[in-house]
């Protein structure tokens, strides 16, 4: 009784990924964004995708949580040898924008894959994050 | 059609609340209501010596005060009588005097204490009068060279049977009604704080008349005047400023900076570079070093180190440097390597008594690897962590090993990975694999 209990405590806890950040980004300057990874049953090799708009660039994290970071000109990755043992992984990215960004609002939608320990891959539900793109920050705006 | 006078009152009306709207917004102004009595004086024509006001006038303002002035405005009223001494004459007088005015008032010092101020304006008043023409018994009244009053003239051939009247002070003639006049007041007086919020003050005032018939005389040339000592009280209740669009926008305290010398702090340059502070981005220039445009002392290479103290001014784009601003060289950074990995390999291995091969990588961080790695990959003559392992790349891990150095590093066990998720067909059997390509890669390599 007592394990089942327990069973179904520990698989209350689910996978998630999502990603948060500021509200407005600007053209020619960095924004951060931040992936929140939730453990849940993840035990083994993982990978975060996601695609960049055109001449945006990822640029050095504001921190490590011993993930490879495969950033190409139209997609950021993550690849996580052996995911961290913590129960929330976070990890933070900057993201600069061109100069000549169009001042549209502009989502980023990223997904999360990972490997059981019978070698078949899952992929949980994606998170996106919408950044406002403006030219100047204002109370107003 | 308006009057000539009308139109004047209007135009100094107006002329008033311009001034007032015209005040700088950040100028800080006070309500003020204020009463004022007045001891009354009337100077008119006929015996004017011996004409005396008897009543007082009461006078209820309320203004604005800015800085040193204050302007307000006022409504008086009066229902003085004046009484003849000598009863040789019939001029007697009671009146009714309703005015409203607008007037300016400078104070020479406003700050707590006695304040001297003068004040003048304009106002506009109408008045009634009313004569003491008749006794009790409506009989006329008429003055006599020895001072009497009697009923008949003096040069009636009844005089001799004339009877000396008495005055009864009813003032019970009409002798003019509803009649108008502009008036100009002018006082001279001072002001005393008691509190925060009250003062007192009194003055000299002198109303000049725009009219000759407040005592129904005009047996003499000029207008009539109304002097008066004034006590009064002053009451400020709210202190206000005037309002701005956004009233979250704090206003600066002007009084906090009587006291500072903008002259001297917009000329201000405290490092002699010849760029004033107010301008000057980098204060605190060294002296005699070169500045640009905004002070500022060029730093050529970005190393962090001004060119006046960098040893090295044009040190290569990204450059480590020390603490004089000089680029560490290749062999300083292999030196600084050895010293913390070789360092820390060696004391792994005499914990471990010297056994080879040692799984120095082990207990290395996974990021700290990939950075060791990588400066291996720059400096091939550098010794590799851990050793090496001269019996080379087992056959079925070779593929990991993509650039062909005989070594196979994190970064390409990241990249077989990503590759497994890209394309996951077998990925059981690869990801076996690539489990032994780790143990080798951190244990035995």
């Amino acid at each position: 009784m007592f394990g089942l209990m327990l069973g179904l405590s520990i698989n209350s806890i689910a996978q998630s990924l999502r990603l948060s950040g500021g509200e407005v980004a600007r053209p020619g300057y960095t924004s951060a964004l931040k992936i929140e990874i939730v453990r849940g049953e993840i035990n083994g090799p993982v990978r975060f995708a996601m695609p960049l708009p055109a001449n945006w660039k990822a640029e050095a994290p504001y921190e490590s949580r011993e993930a490879s970071v495969i950033a190409s000109s139209t997609e950021f990755q993550l690849v996580w040898l052996d995911f961290p043992l913590k129960d929330t992984v976070r990890y933070t990215v900057g993201l600069r924008l061109p100069d000549d960004a169009e001042l549209n609002p502009v989502t980023l939608s990223g997904s999360l894959a990972y490997f059981d320990a019978n070698g078949t891959m899952h992929k949980i539900a994606p998170a996106s994050h919408t950044f406002k793109v403006l030219r100047y920050f204002s109370r107003y705006q | 059609m308006f009057a000539r006078r009308e139109i004047l009152v209007a135009y100094f009306f107006s002329s008033l609340i311009s001034v007032l709207c015209a005040q700088d917004e950040h100028v800080r102004t006070r309500v003020n209501i204020e009463y004022g009595y007045h001891f009354l004086s009337f100077r008119g024509d006929a015996a004017v010596s011996s004409l005396k006001a008897s009543s007082p006038m009461h006078r209820l303002g309320a203004g604005i005060g800015f800085r040193n002035y204050m302007i307000l405005a006022g409504f008086n009223y009066s229902d003085f009588r004046v009484s003849s001494t000598g009863g040789l004459d019939v001029n007697n007088f009671r009146a009714f005097f309703s005015g409203a005015d607008a007037q300016l008032r400078y104070s020479f010092r406003s700050n707590n204490g006695l304040s001297p101020f003068v004040q003048t304006g304009l106002g506009y008043a109408v008045f009634s009068s009313f004569g003491d023409r008749l006794d009790a018994q409506n009989r006329t009244y008429f003055a006599w060279s020895d001072g009497s009053l009697r009923n008949v003239t003096e040069s009636d051939p009844g005089a001799d049977a004339s009877e000396v009247l008495t005055r009864d002070h009813s003032y019970e003639t009409r002798l003019n009604s509803g009649r108008s006049t502009l008036y100009v007041p002018f006082s001279i007086g001072a002001s005393m704080k008691v509190n925060k919020s009250l003062s007192l003050f009194a003055s000299v005032q002198v109303q000049f008349l725009q009219s000759d018939n407040i005592d129904n005389s005009t047996a003499e040339s000029g207008w009539d005047r109304m002097q008066s000592l004034q006590l009064g009280i002053n009451l400020s209740p709210v202190r206000s400023e005037k309002k701005t669009k956004n009233p979250k926008v704090p206003r600066p305290d002007i009084k906090r900076f009587d006291d500072v010398d903008f002259d001297a702090l917009f000329q201000s340059d405290e490092d002699n570079d010849g760029i004033i502070d107010y301008y000057d981005r980098c204060l605190g220039t060294p002296k005699g070093a070169p500045i640009d445009a905004n002070g500022c002392t060029p730093d050529s290479d970005g190393d962090g180190y001004v060119d006046f103290v960098d040893a090295e001014p044009d040190s290569p784009a990204d450059a480590k440097v020390d603490k004089n601003g000089r680029a560490y060289t290749d062999a300083e950074i292999q030196q600084q390597y050895n010293d913390s990995v070789g360092l820390f390999v060696q004391v792994l291995r005499k914990v471990h008594k010297g056994s080879r091969p040692f799984p120095v990588r082990k207990y290395i961080p996974i990021e700290i690897l990939k950075l060791y790695e990588e400066l291996e990959s720059l400096h091939p003559e550098w010794k590799p962590i851990g050793g090496g392992n001269d019996k080379g790349i087992p056959a079925e891990l070779r593929n990991f090993d993509r650039n062909n150095n005989n070594r196979i590093s994190v970064h390409e066990l990241e990249w077989f990975l990503n590759d497994i998720f890209l394309h996951p067909e077998g990925a059981k059997e690869r990801l076996d694999l690539l489990q032994k390509a780790k143990i080798y890669v951190l244990e035995k390599q």
